[in-house]
């Protein structure tokens, strides 16, 4: 299980999704699955860059619509009055964000965790308070409120080493990026950054490496269904 | 373009500001228009975006993105924040846990963004007429690639495969700067 560090993540945000996030479109849950990738991956970072240009460029052969002929001179006054009204300085960190000790998170695994900060204002607690919830064996989760995409669920999942998923399919589009040690399953394995989009055709099995516990952030468009024998007896107690 | 914008981070100049304002504030109300917005809230949502550039010109980096692409990102967010009410959970370049560069491609020199965005332009110019029309329906019309599929009536996997296809032109119409 070689983890492939310099080359940043082997399994990426498909392109469409890039331009979605780019343009505005994607719902708020996909596009921190979209932020927190492109934390930990140089390769779809540049094609974000490009991305924007390409939303300046077209921005620039926009047909103009003229604005009110005082428009600008509102504007400014506007600037006026709000810098006359005393400002009081601002602190200089920004809501929103924690700088809580993340290495708390997992104890298992690699003693330099971080969270890619774009996930950090989604949290409901400080990372090491975080109310995991029991999702059967070895696997525990935590729904996160992010957006307000009816129907799309957000959810922290933590695998425990060598610990499995039950097998299962998806009734939508289940989209799970690895945040910290990773996984296997019938398409390949899985480490910090790679990105697994599942739908209807995919009936998996993730697994958890050995080597400690598995941490990812999932949004579910619908729920899963447990395919396995016993899956199929847990499927009314495992909410997912 | 982008000195002028020097010139309202570090003087506060008003006569650059008019100038920027001059150019692209139109533009922008014109884009929050075909977004979805009406005129009105178009026009006061163009003033708010013009608002953060005066106020925010200090962290416009030329190196990184041309004035339009800056502005393009500032107007972008709002219009999320007005159609979906939704945030947008953005990418910093800061982020202790970033895999690589935070500027991925450090521009040479100071104007290398501004260059950019011109061979940019003419690249978009040439792309096939089926491809340039998604990607104006993607950032025009409010409209993820799936949606883009329903009203066009394509299938996602054509829709995604033009998208790839007019992504890799533009890329490699920028190649490396020498
Ligand atoms: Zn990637
Ligand atoms: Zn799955």
């Amino acid at each position: 299980m070689e983890h492939h560090e310099t080359m940043g993540p082997q399994h990426h945000m498909p392109e469409a999704w890039l331009v979605d996030y780019a343009a505005g479109t994607l719902d708020e849950a996909n596009a921190l699955l979209v932020a927190c990738h492109a934390a930990l991956c140089p390769t779809c970072r540049e094609t974000l860059r490009l991305l924007d240009a390409t939303g300046g460029a077209l921005l620039e052969d926009q047909a103009p619509v003229a604005l009110a002929d005082d428009a600008l001179a509102t504007l400014f006054a506007r600037i006026d009055a709000e810098d006359a009204a005393a400002e009081p300085a601002r602190p200089g960190h920004r809501p929103g964000h924690q700088t809580v000790d993340l290495d708390a998170l997992l104890p298992a695994g690699d003693g330099t965790l971080r969270l890619p900060r774009p996930l950090l204002a989604y949290l409901p607690t400080a990372p090491q308070d975080l109310p995991w919830r029991w999702n059967g064996p070895g696997v525990h989760v935590i729904d996160l409120a992010v957006g307000r995409h009816p129907g799309t669920r957000t959810v922290l999942m933590k695998i425990g080493a060598g610990r499995a998923m039950p097998q299962h399919t998806h009734k939508g589009t289940e989209a799970l990026m690895v945040l910290a040690g990773g996984y296997r399953d019938e398409s390949g394995d899985f480490f910090p950054g790679d990105v697994a989009i599942s739908t209807g055709e995919v009936d998996h099995r993730p697994i958890a490496h050995d080597d400690g516990e598995c941490l990812c952030l999932a949004v579910l468009d619908a729920p899963i269904s447990l395919t396995g024998t016993v899956g199929r007896l847990l499927n009314p107690f495992i909410r997912f | 373009m982008a000195d002028l914008m020097v010139l309202v981070a570090h003087d506060r100049d008003r006569r650059a500001f008019a100038e920027l304002y001059a150019w692209f504030a139109p533009r922008v109300k014109g884009f929050l228009i075909r977004r979805g917005l009406d005129a009105q809230r178009a026009e006061e949502v163009t003033q708010e975006a013009m608002l953060t550039v005066w106020r925010k010109a200090d962290r416009f980096d030329r190196r990184q993105a041309s004035v339009a692409t800056w502005i393009f990102t500032i107007a972008r967010n709002r219009s999320i924040d007005e159609l979906r009410r939704e945030k947008r959970p953005e990418i910093e370049l800061d982020d202790p846990t970033l895999v690589g560069d935070g500027l991925a491609q450090p521009a040479e020199t100071a104007y290398a963004a501004g260059q950019e965005a011109e061979r940019l332009k003419a690249a978009i110019g040439t792309l096939p007429e089926e491809q340039a029309r998604l990607l104006h329906m993607a950032f025009f019309e409010d409209k993820s690639h799936s949606a883009i599929a329903e009203s066009e009536d394509l299938p996602l996997g054509t829709v995604k495969s033009r998208l790839r296809l007019a992504l890799s032109k533009l890329r490699a119409a920028l190649g490396p700067v020498h």
